[in-house]
């Protein structure tokens, strides 16, 4: 079990009354099992805040800290550093929103409000409890570069990683330099060749990448000869393959203008460069120029970089800024060092792994690997340095053999039920809204924040995608007494993490029919596309929802009878 | 962490009264601990003081001149006299919360803010615009999110919140962060956020200019070693260290 716990309620400085009464609740909760001790703080996030916090750890030997404040967003940083210094591992210290979450949004209904905050200040301390001490994982980068195509766009970035120090080794499938041509190119080409910091293989192919990031090593041989393969280990890879131009034929172009009779196309290799580096490629074959758009303590730089036309169109102009671009990001890449994967991530218990691969094709970052393993098809092992911990693996494993660190299934489960536990003894409707952090979440902090009130029967759950949704979880939630569960997903195609709305979609429609064929009302389950700064839109959709469900009534698991759905959840394999 | 600790014991008169606190705390945390309400906009814990909104202004005594001072930056020291609510203060406060007035007049918060420092209607109207460039989306964007997708853009009366260049952000991760804590809801994410794209882009609304002293436009300047070495620099921060 876990150690002595320690719960701060912040009161802002006065302003979470009303509707809340810190003091009240702050005794509420020090009547709770399982907690050491319970603080009030004018400013948790003050120099005398932190101060108390970090004594009350030091002197009480506390293993994990709550904080009841504000919204996570901006403030747990500062308070998780503050818990870092007084010696805690920084991910057993949890916040959880009590300002934005609940006081400035029910302002007009004490009851209903400190109800609702003692229930998610019981549900962060279920949710802390489940956690373990984590240790981040670290790569050091070799400081060594290789430059693929020796076109326009990868002699440029050559010159400008060489120019700075770094040694670079430059392939090319052809016997000379120059790709696309032009004279400019020809100086550049030149000046390449009397770099002393430049290693120039022609006629030489990647043909394999082993190792990870910080550290790839990249076989090189000679073109289709079976001669010596050579390897270079490198931190950084900068893929300048360029385009070919194929010539149209004039039957295509059906009728009107000529049009421009060459067309340009990826190389014809593109794929295995693609399969080698883990890249993704569009319809037509080209790397795709894409940057997830994830915190950056959650996306450890892989060190793969394109530019120029080999991800589509590009001017020579174009190519060159490109290669620039590129050439001082893997400097400054390459310069750091080391790579660390601050934010936990996800991790395989081997024992119950079956190997089936689900985890692989769903893990949006290439992350997971299957590696021979007693069990017959191997066992995946995740790559802490590539995970983008959005869940979508821990959802999607069959074995339960996956889980992320900081929304595990035993800790979402136990948050769960913690938040809906006072609806047991209530008579109003429990609404759960399971929210993304990019999009669902943040617009429901975004709504507290200007202050917009709706229903106080709602309880907010983050989770890190909307990938991290699965059939058991919000079943779980039925059976916790949930009278519906709204999921509140990014739009379509604007998902943080690739595919995980569509992912959530497919999950809530199927259990959705489940559902309806167990006899249980399928509008009671529901998913809404929701704008991180949409907070009128979060309100609405939760109003509405709200008076759904106050229509359809009590579901029928929370009336405590057994039921078909309880049957489902218990036959219920994903 | 900006806290020293263990930090020096000292005493500062707030409003008369003597007040225990360490050195190295704003006058504003200070007041802030101990309940006494001073009006700010551009404050937040999560964030390095930044002085912009003046609303937060003090009146210090030393021996028999007074000062007015932000009091989010000006660090407290033994035997400190404070006052947070003389008429100079008072007055100080009203200008300010009229002049944010002239242009964010439509904006609740503001509006609400003014009636409580006792400002009328502004005697100075400028086109209405929520933007009060008090900085907290920006400086949440490069200190609390780390990704520096938004800056403060020229000066004066052109000054702005931007992306770079104007050109919608492909380095903004879309977290929302800065339409969280602007105080005055002039931001959504449509003015920020471009497409989540790696692709180097050089166009834009800017004109190049000439530079003064070569005649060269930026544009135009061949990539040779001296400029490539000056960016590796500038972006490594290797020149500085």
């Amino acid at each position: 079990m876990s150690g002595p716990i320690g719960v701060f309620i912040c009161s802002c400085g006065g302003r979470l009354s009303p509707p809340l009464n810190v003091e009240a609740l702050a005794n509420e909760v020090a009547r709770w099992s399982g907690v050491a001790v319970v603080r009030r703080l004018t400013y948790g996030c003050s120099p005398d805040g932190l101060a108390a916090i970090r004594n009350a750890i030091a002197s009480m030997d506390l293993e994990r800290v709550l904080v009841a404040g504000c919204t996570p967003r901006t403030l747990a940083p500062r308070l998780r550093a503050a818990c870092r210094e007084a010696g805690l591992d920084g991910n057993l210290f949890h916040m959880v929103d009590i300002r934005e979450g609940c006081a400035w949004v029910h302002g007009s209904d004490t009851y209903a409000a400190s109800e609702k905050a003692l229930d998610i200040i019981r549900a962060g301390i279920a949710a802390v409890c489940a956690r373990q001490p984590y240790v981040p994982t670290s790569a050091d980068v070799v400081p060594r570069a290789l430059v693929i195509g020796g076109g326009l766009a990868g002699l440029t970035a050559a010159l400008a990683l060489a120019e700075a120090g770094v040694p670079v080794t430059l392939v090319e499938r052809q016997a000379c330099l120059g790709g696309g041509a032009g004279e400019k190119v020809a100086a550049r080409a030149t000046a390449v060749r009397d770099c002393e910091h430049i290693e120039v293989l022609t006629r030489h192919e990647v043909t394999a990448v082993t190792g990870g990031i910080g550290r790839y090593a990249v076989r090189l041989a000679v073109r289709s000869k079976g001669g010596p393969a050579l390897v270079r280990e490198v931190g950084a890879i900068i893929v300048a393959t360029g385009a070919c131009s194929t010539p149209v034929q004039e039957a295509q172009l059906d009728g009107g203008a000529p049009a421009a009779a060459n067309r340009l196309s990826p190389q014809p290799d593109a794929g295995v460069i693609a399969y080698l580096l883990r890249l993704r490629q569009d319809a037509d074959g080209f790397f795709v120029a894409e940057r997830r758009r994830l915190r950056p303590e959650n996306v450890a730089e892989t060190g793969i970089y394109v530019c120029g036309a080999a991800h589509g169109t590009a001017t020579p102009r174009e190519a060159e800024l490109e290669a620039l671009s590129v050439a001082y990001r893997a400097l400054r890449h390459l310069r750091a060092g080391r790579v660390i994967s601050q934010a936990p991530v996800a991790s395989v218990t081997p024992e119950r792994c079956t190997g089936c691969g689900t985890c692989v094709t769903h893990c949006p970052a290439a992350a997971i690997t299957l590696h021979p393993g007693e069990a017959l098809l191997g066992v995946a092992r995740v790559d802490a340095l590539r995970c983008q911990a959005c869940g979508g693996c821990a959802a999607a494993c069959p074995a339960g053999a996956i889980d992320l660190y900081r929304a595990s299934s035993p800790e979402l489960f136990a948050a769960i039920e913690a938040v809906l536990a006072s609806g047991t003894a209530s008579k109003e409707p429990r609404i759960l809204v399971l929210g993304c952090e990019w999009s669902g979440h943040a617009a429901a902090e975004l709504a507290g924040a200007r202050r917009l009130p709706y229903p106080p029967q709602t309880r907010l759950i983050a989770i890190p995608c909307s990938a991290r949704v699965s059939a058991m979880l919000l079943l779980w939630a039925f059976h916790c007494g949930a009278d519906g569960v709204l999921v509140a997903a990014c739009p379509p195609g604007e998902c943080h993490h690739g595919q995980g709305n569509r992912r959530a979609l497919e999950r809530v429609s199927t259990l959705q029919q489940q559902l309806r064929g167990a006899g249980f009302d399928p509008r009671r389950l529901r998913l809404e596309w929701l704008s991180p700064d949409d907070a009128q839109g979060f309100v609405a959709r939760v109003r509405d929802f709200t008076d759904l469900v106050c229509a359809l009534g009590p579901a029928p698991l929370r009336a405590g009878l057994p039921s078909e759905a309880s049957l489902v959840l218990a036959s219920e394999g994903v | 962490m900006s806290t020293p600790t263990p930090g020096t014991s000292i005493t500062v008169f707030l409003n008369g009264r003597p007040i225990q606190t360490v050195e190295g705390r704003t006058i504003l945390q200070v007041a802030r601990e101990h309940g006494v309400h001073i009006p700010t906009l551009c404050f937040h814990e999560g964030l390095a003081p930044y002085g912009a909104c003046r609303l937060c202004m003090v009146e210090i005594v030393r021996g028999q001149s007074r000062q007015l001072v932000a009091s989010c930056t000006h660090p407290c020291v033994d035997g400190l006299v404070v006052l947070t609510d003389t008429p100079a203060v008072q007055r100080s406060r009203r200008i300010t919360a009229e002049l944010l007035l002239a242009t964010a007049r439509h904006v609740p918060a503001i509006r609400e803010l003014a009636a409580q420092l006792g400002a009328g209607e502004p005697r100075f109207t400028l086109p209405e615009d929520a933007c009060i460039l008090c900085g907290l989306c920006v400086r949440a964007c490069a200190e609390i999110v780390g990704v520096r997708a938004i800056s403060l853009v020229n000066r004066g009366a052109e000054k702005r919140v931007s992306p770079p260049f104007r050109i919608a952000s492909n380095d903004c991760i879309r977290c929302g962060t800065c339409v969280l804590v602007c105080p005055t809801g002039a931001l959504t994410l449509a003015d920020i956020a471009g497409p989540p794209t790696t692709r180097h882009r050089s166009e834009s609304q800017y004109e190049a200019p000439a530079c003064q002293l070569c005649g060269q436009a930026w544009n135009d300047l061949p990539t040779g070693t001296g400029r490539s070495q000056q960016a590796v620099q500038a972006q490594t921060g290797s020149g500085a260290r």
